[in-house]
């Protein structure tokens, strides 16, 4: 509670303190974008561009609308999309074929050698798994499980009912536990 | 060989587990942007706050009517100056007298009110501690001393306060215009040189340039203790006629306080990251750790080269010593607020000139297309 705190403003004229923020936040939001825009490119531009347009806009953050966290996840999500529609203007390739791509072989190497050795096929084929679900299931799982939002920041981000989302969620992970057996 | 998942709860751990990380570096290089974006964000806020304040009721019209403003607030200076200068003769700043003391106390005293009163976002700047650069520019001519400039207070000193002057940091660039007498540049020069190796500083570069006419110019640039910097000038002054003093500081308290607020808090983070891999057991978390450790003491070193980096810019004031030979020509012959109103005012009327140059052909052939016009209905009728 403390440290979900700690960057908050006392009032809402004061700016938000970006970095402490940063430093909560930002692996949790470059595993998100990840999981979105599935390129480990287009990721690191958005999490970058997200950042910046945190700093820019922090004078514009509204403690009682949400959390820093949710509120720097909508930039993330509005940047990811954004991101998204340009690969899929500018690419002729589906950006579901990318998970074939370099750039994926690279995180699964990357992954199988952070992990230790018993697990590691588990957590590959998981994440594997969930990267070929469909966009909006990915992004539940992504906001829930690595950005660690409840589920009513979930659902202010998204706009969908907490029940929805709490619903959708489940239906994944049973879809998930399908995929693994 | 793969493990089946029993449960829900380990379904959810193991997808934590394998979260994406961002490739080793990318997080670092990204805090170092972001420490950048914020330190130019506070600028650009505090700039475009005064921007908004000071046009927030005349935001078109400052494109549309410049001329007009120009010509309105020239007249109202220049008339409101000539004014001052008529009913109050001893306080022009020109009149020397024997109480030359006393009279630059007191132009010193209502300069300093005058400035508190005319530079309200220097003030607010000061109050926001964003980063800010002042400078000024002194004409030597009316004072001539030296002590007289030293006496007379910068704007951003004025507006910060005796009370947070101790706190603030400030990287001061100082400059200085000297008319030597003909073929003493390089002599000159040397002697500086001396001067400035007395004073326990350096000279960056130096530069001598003669010219066809016979006259000669040096440039000189100094790093000085901030310290020494005063007397340094002084002894500077002596060799010749200052023409010129010139001024400027830029305000780095936010950005020093900032840098070492982050390095403590780096600090802080490796003695945490140490404590929890001296109780770690398990092989993962003890390998995430290192990576971690690894991350935060190159962090900590960036910091510490940062931090330092701006503590020898505070320490040693950047001195720009001109050297001249022949007194340089000053603009239009007049000075102040009536060299810059006439000069404004002659480009208008040039403006209106070529205008009216343009138009007149235009309306005059107008003016004859529209007596055809008249004079075809009535032939044909």
């Amino acid at each position: 509670m403390g440290a979900a705190l700690k960057f908050l403003p006392a009032q809402k004229t004061q700016p938000l303190d970006v970095e402490a923020l940063f430093r909560e936040s930002a692996n949790d939001l470059y595993a998100y974008l990840f999981t979105l825009l599935r390129q480990q490119q287009a990721t690191e531009d958005a999490t970058a561009t997200t950042f910046e347009l945190a700093c820019k806009r922090r004078a514009n953050f509204d403690a009682r609308k949400g959390t820093p966290k949710q509120w720097l996840f909508g930039i993330g999500r509005n940047v990811a999309f954004d991101e998204i529609s340009r690969i899929k203007r500018h690419s002729a390739t589906n950006i579901g074929e990318t998970l074939q791509s370099a750039d994926a072989e690279r995180f699964k190497e990357r992954l199988q050698t952070d992990s230790s050795a018993g697990s590691s096929d588990l957590k590959l084929d998981l994440q594997a798994a969930i990267l070929r679900l469909p966009q909006d299931d990915r992004e539940l799982i992504a906001l829930r499980y690595y950005g660690d939002l409840s589920g009513a920041e979930i659902s202010k981000l998204t706009g969908l009912s907490q029940t929805n989302v709490t619903t959708k969620l489940a239906r994944t992970l049973t879809k998930l536990r399908e995929a693994m057996q | 060989m793969r493990s089946p998942i029993e449960s829900t709860p380990q379904l959810e751990q193991l997808i934590k587990e394998g979260r994406p990380i961002p490739r080793a570096g990318f997080i670092d290089e990204l805090e170092q942007k972001l420490q950048l974006s914020q330190s130019s964000e506070i600028n650009d806020q505090a700039v475009r706050s005064d921007k908004q304040n000071q046009f927030r009721w005349f935001p078109a019209q400052r494109m549309a009517l410049p001329a007009l403003a120009i010509l309105a607030t020239l007249a109202v200076g220049s008339g409101a100056r000539v004014a001052y200068n008529l009913s109050n003769p001893e306080d022009s700043g020109i009149a020397a007298s024997s109480n030359e003391t006393n009279l630059t106390a007191a132009t010193s005293a209502e300069d300093r009110s005058s400035s508190l009163k005319s530079q309200p976002e220097i003030q607010a700047l000061g109050a926001a501690g964003a980063n800010d650069s002042v400078g000024t520019s002194e004409p030597a001519g009316a004072a001539g001393a030296t002590g007289a400039m030293k006496r007379s207070a910068s704007p951003m000193d004025l507006a910060t306060g005796d009370s947070s002057a101790a706190d603030r940091k400030q990287i001061v660039n100082r400059g200085l215009t000297l008319k030597v007498e003909r073929g003493e540049t390089s002599d000159v020069t040397s002697k500086i040189t001396k001067a400035v190796a007395q004073s326990g500083g350096f000279i960056e570069n130096s530069s001598i340039s003669q010219r066809s006419s016979g006259t000669s110019r040096g440039s000189i640039s100094i790093k000085v203790p901030t310290e020494k910097v005063e007397s340094l000038i002084e002894t500077i002054s002596t060799y010749g006629d200052v023409i010129k003093s010139e001024r400027g500081s830029y305000d780095v308290t936010n950005r020093f306080n900032s840098y070492k607020s982050i390095l403590r808090d780096s600090r802080n983070e490796r003695s945490a990251l140490l404590k929890a891999l001296k109780s770690s057991t398990s092989a993962d978390e003890i390998s995430r750790l290192k990576r971690q450790i690894d991350r935060n003491r190159m962090a900590v070193e960036r910091r510490e080269r940062n931090l330092k980096r701006l503590q020898n810019q505070l320490t040693m004031t950047d001195l720009h010593v001109e050297l001249t030979d022949h007194q340089p020509k000053t603009s239009s012959g007049s000075d102040g607020i009536l060299g810059n109103s006439w000069s404004a005012f002659k480009k208008v009327v040039e403006t209106m000139v070529y205008g009216a140059a343009i138009l007149l052909p235009l309306l005059i052939g107008l003016a004859l297309l529209a007596g055809l016009l008249k004079l075809l209905p009535s032939g044909r009728r």
